[in-house]
């Protein structure tokens, strides 16, 4: 029954994070305090990139930049798939998926280059995945957009924009938290919730006011 | 009247501090009874009180309880009933293989003090050099080890200026809650009073920064002491929550001394009565009792804050210093003598 329901919660969070517009939650999240009814590992992604969208130069290249890019090419490819006599659902799936990770991959280094030099962004390898992740699904929104206004061409292109609106986003959240869950030592690069976040950020501010040693131990 | 009560058992009077502001009964008083239960007493007293009475917490106190030898038995024997274990130490003793030993052992909460930002400070009023640094070192290590933390801060003249400075190293070293008391007088407070007695305004605005940071963190920064509206109103805090006193109430703490002898509560000297000689239900049900808790301050008789269990601050405290429970708290006499 436990892992029934843990497997349950997995995919609640996922098909959350993946059914809903992540930026506005993102900024809904940003004005809500934290409950224990936030499921934390979801919780810190949104936490992370609602800093990183308060830069507003990665604010473009993430809500601007990555979803026209997107949406450029989600269209120039359908109407190529479009053209081919055989056209096949499943290799449209596959080769969105292909560019979007590319291009998630391109404008999250971006994002990540511009959060290093504009502030001295207190970032960790979770910090920078949460941002990956967020760019992703953005970029799976637009793309999907894209194949849906080509849906007089070929009923397909609905199916296709469907899969890319919920499917490939949740299924890739959902095996990133379950292989981050599963191996014991790859625990610690889970999020944890915003709180413990901003006592991280107030324990570092108090060590560089010489408030407390040079030496404790962040034990959050 | 047995329902939902704890003990706070005074393990030994020995301390390694010599806090300005401790209410411990015997620093005041030198008759009070000196002698020490020795461990199977204890262990016969915690046998008693589980039986007689079915606590659910029970607060392992001093002196410093860590100084006794026989701690872990104390604590295994509690442990075996499955009671909830808070360890109230000043933090000093304590070291990492210690902490691991206490956690292992059962204990579910550490309560340690921190009593300013400032090393000085703290050192000031603990009376023991390197005393701030050891607790600083001592709660992140508790943390660490993944144990329940409670930091509490005691409000005195001297330190209350810098109570949210205070409050945010207990937040950022990952205190699970706050206890913040005004400081109450009794013990050794009684010979400091003048120095350590906040005013009323400074009172105010560190709640109000207490509060903020309630708010702002998600954490729960409680009063132990109450706080009658007639000096301050507790509303105005909303995030934090300020306990009334218990004594006769739904959910009292008694205290147990070192010799055995049960109190009304920690802040309280009245003795009324030994364990190892009486039933607590012999004790509680006692004229000496009842008197005790029926009494309240004369200038309060009539008030409409009595009826939410108001007894115009802390009645145990009123006791300790004017002798005399029909008086109020020092505290609030202090700030509302114009008034009353």
């Amino acid at each position: 029954m436990n892992i029934v329901n843990s497997v349950f919660q997995k995919i609640v969070k996922t098909t959350y994070a993946a059914s809903i517009n992540p930026v506005s939650q993102v900024m809904c999240y940003y004005t809500v305090p934290t409950t224990p009814k936030v499921p934390n590992s979801f919780s810190d992604i949104l936490f992370n990139v609602s800093i990183a969208l308060e830069n507003t130069l990665a604010q473009i290249i993430t809500l601007i930049l990555s979803p026209l890019s997107a949406i450029y090419f989600s269209i120039i490819s359908s109407l190529n798939l479009a053209k081919r006599a055989s056209f096949s659902a499943l290799y449209a799936i596959y080769k969105a998926f292909i560019r979007i990770i590319f291009l998630s991959l391109i404008f999250s280094a971006i994002s990540f280059l511009v959060l290093i030099v504009k502030d001295n962004f207190d970032f960790n390898l979770w910090t920078y995945f949460s941002l990956f992740i967020i760019e992703f699904i953005i970029i799976c929104l637009s793309t999907s957009l894209g194949y849906f206004l080509m849906f007089f061409k070929s009923k397909k292109f609905i199916g296709i924009s469907f899969a890319l609106t919920f499917f490939i986003p949740a299924f890739l959240i959902f095996v990133v938290i379950l292989f981050l869950d599963t191996i014991p030592a790859l625990n610690k690069y889970l999020p944890k919730d915003a709180q413990t976040f901003k006592k991280s950020k107030l324990l570092n501010r108090l060590i560089a006011e010489g408030k407390l040693p040079k030496n404790t131990k962040n034990s959050l | 009247m047995m329902g939902n009560l704890s003990y706070i058992l005074e393990l030994t009077k020995v301390c390694n501090n010599n806090c300005k502001y401790c209410y411990n009964v015997w620093k005041a008083d030198t008759h009070y009874p000196c002698e020490e239960l020795s461990s199977s007493q204890w262990q016969t007293i915690i046998d008693k009180i589980i039986l007689e009475t079915k606590p659910q917490v029970v607060g392992l106190s001093g002196g410093e309880p860590l100084t006794r030898k026989d701690f872990f038995e104390i604590l295994a024997h509690l442990k075996k009933h499955h009671l909830f274990v808070n360890l109230i130490t000043n933090g000093t003793l304590l070291n990492r293989e210690l902490i691991k030993k206490c956690h292992a052992g059962g204990v579910d909460m550490f309560e340690l003090p921190l009593l300013s930002s400032s090393p000085k400070i703290h050192d000031e009023l603990t009376r023991n050099p390197g005393a701030w640094q050891k607790v600083i070192e001592n709660i992140s290590e508790i943390k660490k080890q993944g144990a329940s933390l409670a930091v509490v801060m005691v409000l005195t003249k001297q330190n209350i200026f810098d109570a949210k400075a205070t409050a945010e190293i207990a937040i950022a070293l990952g205190a699970d809650s706050i206890l913040c008391n005004r400081f109450n007088i009794g013990g050794m407070g009684i010979r400091y009073k003048n120095e350590l007695f906040p005013s009323l305004e400074e009172l105010d605005i560190a709640y109000s920064e207490l509060n903020n940071l309630a708010k702002e963190y998600e954490i729960n920064i409680n009063s132990g002491i109450p706080l009658p509206p007639c000096i301050l109103d507790p509303k105005k805090y909303e995030k934090m929550i300020f306990s009334q006193c218990q004594i006769g109430g739904p959910n009292p703490y008694y205290a147990i001394d070192p010799a055995g002898n049960l109190r009304p509560c920690n802040h309280s000297s009245l003795i009324l009565g030994n364990l190892l000689e009486s039933s607590i239900k012999d004790l509680l049900t006692s004229e000496k009792f009842k008197q005790y808790s029926a009494s309240s301050p004369q200038k309060c008789q009539g008030c409409r804050e009595q009826k939410n269990q108001c007894r115009g601050g802390c009645m145990a405290s009123a006791e300790v210093y004017y002798k005399d429970c029909s008086k109020p708290d020092p505290f609030v006499f202090e700030n509302f003598k114009h008034r009353l």
